[in-house]
Protein backbone atom coordinates (compact mmCIF):
# COMPACT_ATOMS: atom_id res chain seq x y z
CA UNK A 1 0.00 0.00 0.00
CA UNK A 2 0.93 3.59 -0.84
CA UNK A 3 1.75 6.07 1.40
CA UNK A 4 3.26 9.27 1.42
CA UNK A 5 6.97 8.41 1.26
CA UNK A 6 5.86 6.56 -1.97
CA UNK A 7 5.71 8.20 -5.24
CA UNK A 8 2.00 7.96 -6.50
CA UNK A 9 0.91 4.68 -9.29
CA UNK A 10 -0.31 7.21 -12.27
CA UNK A 11 -3.17 6.43 -14.37
CA UNK A 12 -2.00 4.37 -17.13
CA UNK A 13 -4.40 6.02 -19.63
CA UNK A 14 -3.47 9.64 -17.94
CA UNK A 15 -0.12 10.43 -20.01
CA UNK A 16 -1.50 12.99 -22.77
CA UNK A 17 -2.03 16.11 -21.46
CA UNK A 18 1.79 16.56 -19.85
CA UNK A 19 -0.13 19.05 -17.79
CA UNK A 20 -2.39 16.54 -15.50
CA UNK A 21 -1.65 13.30 -14.54
CA UNK A 22 -4.55 11.12 -12.34
CA UNK A 23 -4.18 8.51 -9.85
CA UNK A 24 -6.06 6.16 -7.61
CA UNK A 25 -5.26 6.16 -3.53
CA UNK A 26 -7.50 4.81 -0.96
CA UNK A 27 -10.51 3.79 -3.58
CA UNK A 28 -10.58 7.77 -4.51
CA UNK A 29 -9.12 9.03 -7.65
CA UNK A 30 -7.22 12.58 -7.62
CA UNK A 31 -5.49 14.56 -10.40
CA UNK A 32 -1.96 16.34 -10.13
CA UNK A 33 -1.40 19.93 -11.98
CA UNK A 34 1.47 21.46 -13.18
CA UNK A 35 1.90 24.88 -11.94
CA UNK A 36 0.52 25.74 -15.25
CA UNK A 37 -2.88 23.43 -15.09
CA UNK A 38 -3.12 24.59 -11.30
CA UNK A 39 -3.32 28.43 -12.83
CA UNK A 40 -6.21 27.18 -15.30
CA UNK A 41 -8.07 24.64 -12.16
CA UNK A 42 -7.87 28.43 -9.91
CA UNK A 43 -9.46 30.48 -12.75
CA UNK A 44 -11.75 27.49 -13.74
CA UNK A 45 -13.13 27.58 -10.23
CA UNK A 46 -13.77 30.89 -9.71
CA UNK A 47 -15.37 31.38 -13.13
CA UNK A 48 -18.86 32.03 -14.42
CA UNK A 49 -18.34 28.56 -16.44
CA UNK A 50 -17.75 26.66 -13.44
CA UNK A 51 -20.70 27.50 -11.59
CA UNK A 52 -23.04 26.80 -14.62
CA UNK A 53 -21.44 23.58 -15.27
CA UNK A 54 -22.04 22.43 -12.00
CA UNK A 55 -25.15 23.77 -11.76
CA UNK A 56 -26.53 21.80 -14.58
CA UNK A 57 -24.35 18.80 -13.38
CA UNK A 58 -22.36 18.42 -16.11
CA UNK A 59 -18.74 18.15 -14.51
CA UNK A 60 -17.74 15.37 -12.69
CA UNK A 61 -17.64 16.58 -8.89
CA UNK A 62 -13.80 18.03 -7.77
CA UNK A 63 -12.49 19.65 -5.03
CA UNK A 64 -8.65 21.18 -4.46
CA UNK A 65 -6.84 18.74 -1.83
CA UNK A 66 -5.75 21.78 0.41
CA UNK A 67 -3.52 19.20 2.14
CA UNK A 68 -2.12 17.07 0.22
CA UNK A 69 0.87 15.26 3.00
CA UNK A 70 -1.68 12.05 3.28
CA UNK A 71 -1.42 11.21 -0.02
CA UNK A 72 1.61 9.62 -1.80
CA UNK A 73 4.59 11.93 -2.45
CA UNK A 74 4.69 13.90 -5.86
CA UNK A 75 7.62 15.42 -7.43
CA UNK A 76 8.23 19.01 -7.66
CA UNK A 77 6.93 19.01 -10.48
CA UNK A 78 3.09 18.96 -9.55
CA UNK A 79 1.96 22.43 -7.71
CA UNK A 80 -1.43 21.30 -7.19
CA UNK A 81 -3.84 18.22 -6.36
CA UNK A 82 -7.76 17.64 -7.05
CA UNK A 83 -9.49 15.02 -5.51
CA UNK A 84 -12.63 14.04 -8.06
CA UNK A 85 -15.91 12.00 -7.62
CA UNK A 86 -15.07 8.05 -8.72
CA UNK A 87 -17.15 7.22 -11.67
CA UNK A 88 -19.11 3.56 -10.55
CA UNK A 89 -17.31 1.90 -14.08
CA UNK A 90 -15.18 3.59 -16.47
CA UNK A 91 -16.97 2.95 -19.76
CA UNK A 92 -15.45 3.86 -23.68
CA UNK A 93 -17.34 4.79 -26.64
CA UNK A 94 -16.71 1.39 -28.45
CA UNK A 95 -19.11 -0.14 -25.63
CA UNK A 96 -21.54 2.92 -25.90
CA UNK A 97 -24.49 2.72 -28.01
CA UNK A 98 -25.40 5.70 -30.78
CA UNK A 99 -27.71 7.82 -28.45
CA UNK A 100 -24.68 7.43 -25.79
CA UNK A 101 -22.54 8.32 -28.18
CA UNK A 102 -24.44 11.12 -29.65
CA UNK A 103 -25.11 12.53 -25.67
CA UNK A 104 -21.72 12.61 -24.87
CA UNK A 105 -21.31 14.90 -28.32
CA UNK A 106 -23.72 16.79 -27.21
CA UNK A 107 -22.47 17.59 -23.59
CA UNK A 108 -18.37 17.59 -25.23
CA UNK A 109 -20.01 20.72 -26.91
CA UNK A 110 -21.70 22.28 -24.57
CA UNK A 111 -19.09 22.48 -22.39
CA UNK A 112 -16.94 23.92 -24.84
CA UNK A 113 -19.22 26.44 -25.96
CA UNK A 114 -19.87 27.89 -22.25
CA UNK A 115 -16.33 27.81 -21.46
CA UNK A 116 -15.75 30.43 -24.85
CA UNK A 117 -18.21 32.18 -23.24
CA UNK A 118 -16.09 33.19 -20.50
CA UNK A 119 -12.56 33.50 -22.12
CA UNK A 120 -11.67 29.85 -21.95
CA UNK A 121 -11.60 26.67 -23.94
CA UNK A 122 -10.91 23.16 -24.01
CA UNK A 123 -7.23 21.76 -25.10
CA UNK A 124 -9.38 18.71 -26.51
CA UNK A 125 -12.56 17.18 -27.47
CA UNK A 126 -12.63 13.31 -26.89
CA UNK A 127 -15.21 10.94 -25.76
CA UNK A 128 -12.77 9.57 -23.33
CA UNK A 129 -13.63 12.58 -20.91
CA UNK A 130 -17.22 11.68 -20.59
CA UNK A 131 -18.25 9.18 -18.38
CA UNK A 132 -21.85 7.79 -17.11
CA UNK A 133 -23.13 7.86 -13.85
CA UNK A 134 -25.87 5.01 -15.00
CA UNK A 135 -27.64 7.10 -17.92
CA UNK A 136 -26.25 11.18 -17.03
CA UNK A 137 -22.89 11.83 -18.83
CA UNK A 138 -20.56 13.62 -16.69
CA UNK A 139 -17.09 15.76 -18.56
CA UNK A 140 -14.82 14.14 -16.28
CA UNK A 141 -11.20 15.91 -17.24
CA UNK A 142 -11.18 18.98 -14.94
CA UNK A 143 -8.10 20.02 -16.32
CA UNK A 144 -8.63 20.17 -20.05
CA UNK A 145 -9.98 23.71 -19.44
CA UNK A 146 -7.37 26.84 -20.19
CA UNK A 147 -7.75 30.37 -21.23
CA UNK A 148 -8.27 31.49 -24.87
CA UNK A 149 -6.24 32.81 -26.40
CA UNK A 150 -7.28 35.33 -29.04
CA UNK A 151 -6.79 34.17 -32.25
CA UNK A 152 -6.20 30.64 -31.47
CA UNK A 153 -8.88 27.87 -33.41
CA UNK A 154 -10.26 25.06 -31.64
CA UNK A 155 -7.61 22.94 -30.61
CA UNK A 156 -10.23 20.10 -30.72
CA UNK A 157 -11.97 20.01 -33.67
CA UNK A 158 -9.92 17.31 -35.83
CA UNK A 159 -10.08 15.54 -32.67
CA UNK A 160 -14.47 15.63 -32.40
CA UNK A 161 -14.65 14.65 -35.92
CA UNK A 162 -12.41 11.94 -35.47
CA UNK A 163 -14.05 10.24 -32.22
CA UNK A 164 -17.40 12.16 -32.42
CA UNK A 165 -18.52 13.36 -35.56
CA UNK A 166 -17.85 10.95 -38.06
CA UNK A 167 -19.20 7.62 -35.93
CA UNK A 168 -22.55 9.10 -35.64
CA UNK A 169 -22.69 10.02 -39.46
CA UNK A 170 -21.38 7.00 -40.58
CA UNK A 171 -23.75 4.52 -38.12
CA UNK A 172 -26.54 7.46 -39.00
CA UNK A 173 -26.50 7.67 -42.70
CA UNK A 174 -25.11 4.83 -43.45
CA UNK A 175 -25.59 2.26 -40.74
CA UNK A 176 -21.89 1.56 -40.64
CA UNK A 177 -21.47 0.41 -36.60
CA UNK A 178 -18.32 2.41 -35.21
CA UNK A 179 -17.50 0.13 -32.38
CA UNK A 180 -15.14 -1.99 -34.17
CA UNK A 181 -13.69 1.00 -35.72
CA UNK A 182 -13.29 2.54 -32.55
CA UNK A 183 -11.75 -0.71 -30.73
CA UNK A 184 -9.47 -0.92 -33.64
CA UNK A 185 -8.52 3.10 -33.34
CA UNK A 186 -8.08 4.93 -30.50
CA UNK A 187 -7.54 8.24 -32.30
CA UNK A 188 -10.87 7.52 -34.28
CA UNK A 189 -11.86 7.43 -38.02
CA UNK A 190 -9.60 9.75 -40.31
CA UNK A 191 -11.13 12.45 -42.61
CA UNK A 192 -9.72 10.52 -45.86
CA UNK A 193 -11.30 7.42 -44.72
CA UNK A 194 -14.55 8.81 -43.29
CA UNK A 195 -14.96 10.13 -46.68
CA UNK A 196 -14.17 6.87 -48.39
CA UNK A 197 -17.07 5.37 -47.48
CA UNK A 198 -19.40 8.59 -48.58
CA UNK A 199 -20.94 8.40 -51.92
CA UNK A 200 -21.29 11.87 -54.26
CA UNK A 201 -24.90 11.59 -53.10
CA UNK A 202 -24.02 10.95 -49.49
CA UNK A 203 -22.55 14.91 -49.96
CA UNK A 204 -26.15 16.37 -49.94
CA UNK A 205 -26.47 14.95 -46.67
CA UNK A 206 -25.81 17.70 -43.28
CA UNK A 207 -22.53 17.94 -42.30
CA UNK A 208 -20.47 15.50 -44.90
CA UNK A 209 -19.46 18.34 -47.93
CA UNK A 210 -18.07 20.39 -45.15
CA UNK A 211 -17.19 18.23 -42.34
CA UNK A 212 -15.86 14.78 -44.44
CA UNK A 213 -15.15 15.57 -47.74
CA UNK A 214 -13.62 19.42 -47.12
CA UNK A 215 -11.74 18.54 -43.82
CA UNK A 216 -10.11 15.40 -45.72
CA UNK A 217 -9.05 17.52 -48.92
CA UNK A 218 -7.57 20.30 -46.24
CA UNK A 219 -5.81 17.92 -44.58
CA UNK A 220 -4.34 16.56 -47.64
CA UNK A 221 -3.40 19.59 -49.30
CA UNK A 222 -1.67 21.27 -45.90
CA UNK A 223 -0.24 17.71 -44.74
CA UNK A 224 3.52 18.55 -46.22
CA UNK A 225 2.89 22.26 -45.53
CA UNK A 226 5.42 24.11 -43.26
CA UNK A 227 3.05 26.77 -43.58
CA UNK A 228 2.34 28.90 -39.88
CA UNK A 229 -1.28 28.23 -39.95
CA UNK A 230 -1.86 29.60 -36.57
CA UNK A 231 0.21 32.47 -36.85
CA UNK A 232 -1.78 33.30 -40.31
CA UNK A 233 -5.02 32.86 -38.25
CA UNK A 234 -4.17 35.33 -35.45
CA UNK A 235 -2.82 37.62 -37.66
CA UNK A 236 -5.84 37.32 -40.03
CA UNK A 237 -8.20 38.10 -36.86
CA UNK A 238 -9.64 34.65 -36.17
CA UNK A 239 -11.47 34.84 -32.92
CA UNK A 240 -13.87 32.60 -30.38
CA UNK A 241 -16.67 34.12 -32.47
CA UNK A 242 -15.93 31.98 -35.27
CA UNK A 243 -15.41 28.77 -32.92
CA UNK A 244 -18.58 29.73 -31.22
CA UNK A 245 -20.78 29.45 -34.60
CA UNK A 246 -19.05 26.30 -35.63
CA UNK A 247 -20.03 24.68 -32.60
CA UNK A 248 -24.00 25.98 -32.40
CA UNK A 249 -24.23 24.13 -36.07
CA UNK A 250 -22.31 21.47 -35.03
CA UNK A 251 -24.32 21.18 -32.14
CA UNK A 252 -27.70 21.42 -34.30
CA UNK A 253 -26.21 18.85 -36.93
CA UNK A 254 -25.34 16.02 -34.09
CA UNK A 255 -28.92 16.67 -32.58
CA UNK A 256 -30.36 15.93 -35.77
CA UNK A 257 -28.69 12.49 -36.41
CA UNK A 258 -30.63 9.53 -35.73
CA UNK A 259 -30.01 6.14 -36.55
CA UNK A 260 -33.55 3.99 -36.94
CA UNK A 261 -32.76 0.39 -37.84
CA UNK A 262 -36.11 -1.00 -38.27
CA UNK A 263 -35.45 -3.93 -36.02
CA UNK A 264 -32.26 -6.79 -35.45
CA UNK A 265 -31.94 -10.23 -33.73
CA UNK A 266 -33.14 -8.95 -30.11
CA UNK A 267 -34.81 -5.49 -30.49
CA UNK A 268 -38.51 -7.80 -30.80
CA UNK A 269 -37.23 -9.82 -27.95
CA UNK A 270 -40.47 -8.98 -25.78
CA UNK A 271 -42.84 -9.17 -28.33
CA UNK A 272 -41.13 -12.45 -30.07
CA UNK A 273 -40.05 -14.73 -26.99
CA UNK A 274 -40.38 -17.93 -26.56
CA UNK A 275 -41.93 -18.49 -22.96
CA UNK A 276 -45.13 -19.45 -21.22
CA UNK A 277 -46.26 -16.74 -19.02
CA UNK A 278 -46.17 -18.81 -16.11
CA UNK A 279 -42.45 -19.40 -16.72
CA UNK A 280 -41.67 -15.92 -16.91
CA UNK A 281 -43.21 -15.30 -13.39
CA UNK A 282 -41.16 -18.32 -11.80
CA UNK A 283 -37.79 -16.88 -13.50
CA UNK A 284 -38.66 -13.89 -12.02
CA UNK A 285 -39.48 -14.66 -8.33
CA UNK A 286 -36.21 -17.19 -8.66
CA UNK A 287 -34.21 -14.43 -9.58
CA UNK A 288 -35.97 -12.14 -6.87
CA UNK A 289 -35.01 -14.63 -4.33
CA UNK A 290 -31.62 -14.49 -5.12
CA UNK A 291 -31.53 -10.94 -4.86
CA UNK A 292 -33.48 -10.08 -2.14
CA UNK A 293 -31.35 -10.73 0.82
CA UNK A 294 -28.51 -8.71 0.61
CA UNK A 295 -27.59 -5.53 -0.87
CA UNK A 296 -25.25 -5.98 -3.97
CA UNK A 297 -22.47 -3.61 -4.95
CA UNK A 298 -22.14 -4.09 -8.38
CA UNK A 299 -24.45 -6.93 -10.56
CA UNK A 300 -23.71 -7.69 -14.43
CA UNK A 301 -26.71 -8.71 -16.32
CA UNK A 302 -25.17 -10.49 -19.34
CA UNK A 303 -27.17 -10.28 -22.19
CA UNK A 304 -29.83 -8.27 -20.60
CA UNK A 305 -31.59 -7.31 -23.79
CA UNK A 306 -34.47 -5.06 -22.81
CA UNK A 307 -33.36 -4.80 -19.31
CA UNK A 308 -36.07 -6.50 -17.39
CA UNK A 309 -33.64 -8.46 -15.03
CA UNK A 310 -31.46 -5.44 -14.73
CA UNK A 311 -34.42 -2.92 -13.44
CA UNK A 312 -35.07 -6.14 -11.06
CA UNK A 313 -31.29 -6.05 -9.97
CA UNK A 314 -31.17 -2.72 -9.42
CA UNK A 315 -33.59 -2.50 -6.41
CA UNK A 316 -30.98 -4.53 -4.24
CA UNK A 317 -28.08 -3.10 -5.79
CA UNK A 318 -26.06 -0.27 -5.89
CA UNK A 319 -24.91 -0.14 -9.46
CA UNK A 320 -26.10 -2.56 -12.45
CA UNK A 321 -23.80 -3.07 -15.65
CA UNK A 322 -26.78 -4.44 -18.21
CA UNK A 323 -24.44 -5.97 -21.28
CA UNK A 324 -25.37 -6.90 -24.70
CA UNK A 325 -23.91 -7.36 -27.84
CA UNK A 326 -27.13 -6.46 -29.95
CA UNK A 327 -26.64 -2.35 -30.18
CA UNK A 328 -30.65 -2.07 -31.08
CA UNK A 329 -31.38 -3.15 -28.46
CA UNK A 330 -28.87 -1.10 -25.63
CA UNK A 331 -29.09 1.93 -27.61
CA UNK A 332 -33.31 1.46 -26.90
CA UNK A 333 -32.29 0.35 -23.30
CA UNK A 334 -30.71 3.06 -22.67
CA UNK A 335 -33.77 5.60 -24.34
CA UNK A 336 -36.31 3.73 -21.98
CA UNK A 337 -33.57 4.12 -19.08
CA UNK A 338 -33.01 7.71 -19.81
CA UNK A 339 -36.92 8.43 -19.68
CA UNK A 340 -37.04 7.03 -16.45
CA UNK A 341 -34.50 9.41 -15.08
CA UNK A 342 -32.71 5.80 -13.71
CA UNK A 343 -29.08 6.46 -12.56
CA UNK A 344 -28.25 2.98 -11.08
CA UNK A 345 -27.88 1.41 -14.30
CA UNK A 346 -25.25 1.69 -17.26
CA UNK A 347 -26.63 -0.31 -20.37
CA UNK A 348 -22.69 -1.28 -22.96
CA UNK A 349 -22.83 -2.86 -26.07
CA UNK A 350 -20.34 -5.70 -24.68
CA UNK A 351 -20.16 -9.59 -26.50
CA UNK A 352 -18.75 -11.92 -23.52
CA UNK A 353 -17.32 -14.16 -26.30
CA UNK A 354 -15.17 -11.06 -27.85
CA UNK A 355 -15.21 -9.08 -24.70
CA UNK A 356 -12.94 -5.30 -24.90
CA UNK A 357 -9.51 -5.68 -24.46
CA UNK A 358 -6.87 -4.01 -22.93
CA UNK A 359 -6.31 -0.61 -25.90
CA UNK A 360 -3.41 1.98 -26.79
CA UNK A 361 -0.03 2.51 -25.25
CA UNK A 362 1.29 -0.69 -23.66
CA UNK A 363 -2.31 -2.34 -24.17
CA UNK A 364 -3.41 -0.06 -20.46
CA UNK A 365 -4.62 3.41 -21.92
CA UNK A 366 -8.03 1.31 -22.43
CA UNK A 367 -8.49 -1.53 -19.64
CA UNK A 368 -10.44 -4.72 -20.29
CA UNK A 369 -14.17 -4.59 -19.36
CA UNK A 370 -13.44 -7.14 -16.21
CA UNK A 371 -10.68 -4.57 -14.84
CA UNK A 372 -13.29 -1.77 -14.53
CA UNK A 373 -15.33 -3.29 -11.93
CA UNK A 374 -15.68 -6.64 -10.60
CA UNK A 375 -19.57 -7.66 -9.91
CA UNK A 376 -20.37 -9.85 -6.89
CA UNK A 377 -23.35 -11.19 -8.68
CA UNK A 378 -23.12 -12.19 -12.52
CA UNK A 379 -26.84 -13.08 -14.06
CA UNK A 380 -26.72 -14.95 -17.42
CA UNK A 381 -30.52 -15.17 -18.12
CA UNK A 382 -31.10 -17.23 -21.48
CA UNK A 383 -27.69 -16.87 -22.41
CA UNK A 384 -25.57 -19.80 -22.08
CA UNK A 385 -27.02 -21.61 -25.41
CA UNK A 386 -25.98 -18.49 -27.87
CA UNK A 387 -22.35 -18.86 -26.25
CA UNK A 388 -21.93 -22.58 -26.38
CA UNK A 389 -23.68 -23.68 -29.59
CA UNK A 390 -23.29 -20.41 -31.20
CA UNK A 391 -19.90 -19.16 -30.71
CA UNK A 392 -18.34 -22.42 -29.97
CA UNK A 393 -17.13 -22.05 -26.61
CA UNK A 394 -17.95 -24.98 -24.00
CA UNK A 395 -19.62 -25.13 -21.28
CA UNK A 396 -16.67 -25.88 -18.66
CA UNK A 397 -14.70 -22.78 -20.42
CA UNK A 398 -17.55 -20.59 -19.88
CA UNK A 399 -18.51 -21.50 -16.20
CA UNK A 400 -14.37 -21.04 -15.78
CA UNK A 401 -14.10 -17.55 -16.63
CA UNK A 402 -17.73 -16.86 -14.58
CA UNK A 403 -16.39 -18.25 -11.52
CA UNK A 404 -12.99 -16.23 -12.09
CA UNK A 405 -14.83 -13.05 -11.06
CA UNK A 406 -15.22 -14.79 -7.63
CA UNK A 407 -19.28 -13.61 -7.82
CA UNK A 408 -22.26 -15.23 -7.49
CA UNK A 409 -24.02 -16.26 -10.86
CA UNK A 410 -27.56 -17.02 -11.89
CA UNK A 411 -27.21 -19.32 -14.99
CA UNK A 412 -30.76 -20.28 -16.89
CA UNK A 413 -30.35 -22.72 -19.35
CA UNK A 414 -32.03 -23.43 -22.18
CA UNK A 415 -32.35 -27.05 -23.54
CA UNK A 416 -33.05 -28.91 -26.38
CA UNK A 417 -36.49 -28.13 -27.83
CA UNK A 418 -36.60 -24.44 -27.04
CA UNK A 419 -37.32 -22.98 -30.58
CA UNK A 420 -34.01 -20.60 -30.26
CA UNK A 421 -31.58 -23.51 -29.52
CA UNK A 422 -33.08 -25.32 -32.18
CA UNK A 423 -32.47 -22.51 -34.70
CA UNK A 424 -29.13 -22.38 -33.32
CA UNK A 425 -28.61 -26.43 -33.45
CA UNK A 426 -30.35 -26.23 -37.18
CA UNK A 427 -27.08 -26.47 -39.54
CA UNK A 428 -24.58 -28.29 -36.86
CA UNK A 429 -25.74 -31.85 -37.15
CA UNK A 430 -23.04 -34.56 -37.04
CA UNK A 431 -21.30 -31.72 -34.46
CA UNK A 432 -20.12 -32.94 -31.00
CA UNK A 433 -21.30 -29.88 -28.93
CA UNK A 434 -21.54 -31.01 -25.29
CA UNK A 435 -24.66 -28.89 -24.35
CA UNK A 436 -26.57 -30.61 -21.89
CA UNK A 437 -27.65 -29.33 -17.94
CA UNK A 438 -25.75 -31.80 -16.63
CA UNK A 439 -22.47 -30.60 -18.24
CA UNK A 440 -23.25 -27.21 -16.83
CA UNK A 441 -24.00 -28.83 -13.45
CA UNK A 442 -20.73 -30.62 -13.22
CA UNK A 443 -18.79 -27.33 -14.61
CA UNK A 444 -20.79 -25.59 -11.42
CA UNK A 445 -20.03 -28.00 -9.08
CA UNK A 446 -16.39 -27.72 -10.18
CA UNK A 447 -16.11 -24.14 -9.25
CA UNK A 448 -18.76 -23.08 -6.91
CA UNK A 449 -19.70 -23.63 -3.10
CA UNK A 450 -23.65 -24.42 -3.40
CA UNK A 451 -25.79 -24.60 -6.43
CA UNK A 452 -29.67 -24.45 -5.81
CA UNK A 453 -31.52 -25.07 -9.14
CA UNK A 454 -35.41 -25.06 -10.21
CA UNK A 455 -37.20 -26.04 -13.27
CA UNK A 456 -39.49 -23.62 -15.17
CA UNK A 457 -42.48 -25.43 -16.16
CA UNK A 458 -42.86 -26.13 -19.44
CA UNK A 459 -39.45 -28.07 -19.02
CA UNK A 460 -36.53 -27.08 -21.39
CA UNK A 461 -35.49 -24.27 -18.94
CA UNK A 462 -33.60 -24.24 -15.20
CA UNK A 463 -32.30 -22.02 -13.37
CA UNK A 464 -29.41 -22.07 -11.13
CA UNK A 465 -28.10 -19.97 -8.44
CA UNK A 466 -24.54 -20.97 -7.86
CA UNK A 467 -22.61 -19.23 -4.95
CA UNK A 468 -18.95 -18.22 -5.04
CA UNK A 469 -16.86 -19.74 -2.52
CA UNK A 470 -15.01 -16.64 -2.39
CA UNK A 471 -18.01 -14.40 -1.37
CA UNK A 472 -18.85 -14.47 2.01
CA UNK A 473 -22.69 -14.19 2.96
CA UNK B 1 3.38 36.51 -5.17
CA UNK B 2 1.58 38.48 -7.52
CA UNK B 3 4.70 38.69 -9.75
CA UNK B 4 5.26 35.14 -9.81
CA UNK B 5 1.39 34.64 -10.86
CA UNK B 6 1.62 37.13 -13.43
CA UNK B 7 5.04 35.50 -14.56
CA UNK B 8 3.15 32.13 -14.79
CA UNK B 9 0.47 33.51 -16.38
CA UNK B 10 1.97 34.83 -19.56
CA UNK B 11 2.88 31.16 -20.25
CA UNK B 12 1.34 30.05 -23.16
CA UNK B 13 -1.42 27.61 -22.95
CA UNK B 14 0.32 24.68 -23.95
CA UNK B 15 -1.37 22.73 -26.91
CA UNK B 16 -0.40 18.94 -26.72
CA UNK B 17 -2.93 17.93 -29.19
CA UNK B 18 -2.04 18.65 -33.03
CA UNK B 19 -5.09 20.51 -34.38
CA UNK B 20 -3.82 19.64 -37.60
CA UNK B 21 -3.30 22.35 -40.69
CA UNK B 22 -5.88 21.83 -42.50
CA UNK B 23 -8.62 21.21 -40.00
CA UNK B 24 -7.73 24.64 -38.51
CA UNK B 25 -7.92 26.19 -41.60
CA UNK B 26 -11.18 24.86 -42.45
CA UNK B 27 -12.13 26.12 -39.14
CA UNK B 28 -12.03 29.59 -41.14
CA UNK B 29 -14.66 28.34 -43.36
CA UNK B 30 -17.10 27.03 -40.73
CA UNK B 31 -16.84 29.78 -38.60
CA UNK B 32 -19.59 31.93 -40.48
CA UNK B 33 -20.45 35.30 -41.05
CA UNK B 34 -17.91 36.89 -38.37
CA UNK B 35 -15.15 35.08 -40.57
CA UNK B 36 -16.15 36.95 -43.88
CA UNK B 37 -13.23 39.39 -42.98
CA UNK B 38 -10.83 36.67 -42.10
CA UNK B 39 -10.84 34.90 -44.79
CA UNK B 40 -10.47 38.22 -47.33
CA UNK B 41 -7.46 39.14 -45.01
CA UNK B 42 -6.09 35.41 -45.58
CA UNK B 43 -6.34 35.57 -49.19
CA UNK B 44 -4.85 39.26 -49.31
CA UNK B 45 -2.21 37.98 -47.25
CA UNK B 46 -1.82 35.06 -50.14
CA UNK B 47 -1.56 37.45 -52.86
CA UNK B 48 0.68 39.99 -51.51
CA UNK B 49 3.24 37.35 -50.24
CA UNK B 50 3.01 36.07 -53.61
CA UNK B 51 3.69 39.50 -54.80
CA UNK B 52 6.83 39.99 -52.24
CA UNK B 53 8.20 36.51 -52.96
CA UNK B 54 8.39 37.68 -56.88
CA UNK B 55 10.07 40.61 -55.74
CA UNK B 56 12.66 39.21 -53.23
CA UNK B 57 13.49 36.51 -56.13
CA UNK B 58 13.89 39.84 -58.57
CA UNK B 59 16.42 41.58 -56.42
CA UNK B 60 18.23 37.83 -55.78
CA UNK B 61 18.96 37.91 -59.62
CA UNK B 62 20.90 41.46 -59.43
CA UNK B 63 23.90 41.12 -59.80
CA UNK B 64 25.13 43.01 -57.42
CA UNK B 65 22.93 41.28 -54.44
CA UNK B 66 25.32 39.48 -51.79
CA UNK B 67 28.49 40.79 -54.16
Amino acid sequence: MLDSTSPPQFDPGSFRDPDTRVFLHDGAVFRCLSSRALLDWNRLVSSEVYRRLTRDGALVATERVEDPSALPRLDGKWAGVLKHETVPVISYPYEWPFEMLKDAALLQLDVTLVALGDGMTLKDATPYNVQWFGTSPRFIDLGSFTQYEPGEPWAGYRQFCQQFLYPLLLQAYKDVPFHPWLRGSLEGIQAQHCRAMFSARDYLRPGVLTHVYLQAKAQTRYEDSNRDVKQDLRSAGFGAAMIKNNIKRLRRLVERLEWKPERSTWSEYTKEHSYEDDDLRRKSNFVRRVLAPRRWSLVWDIGCNTGTYSRLAAEHAEYVLALDADHLAVDRMYGALKREGNDTILPLLADVADPSPGLGWRGLERNPLGDRGAPDLILCLALIHHVVIGRNIQIAEFVAWLAGFGADVVVEFVGHGDPMVDKLLRNRSGQDIDYSAEALELALARHFKTTTHEALGSGSRTLYHAQSPHRQN
Amino acid sequence: MVLVSWLLAEVPAQAYLDPGSGSMLLQVLLGGFAAVGVIGKLYWHRVSSFFRKKDSSGQSMDPRAGA
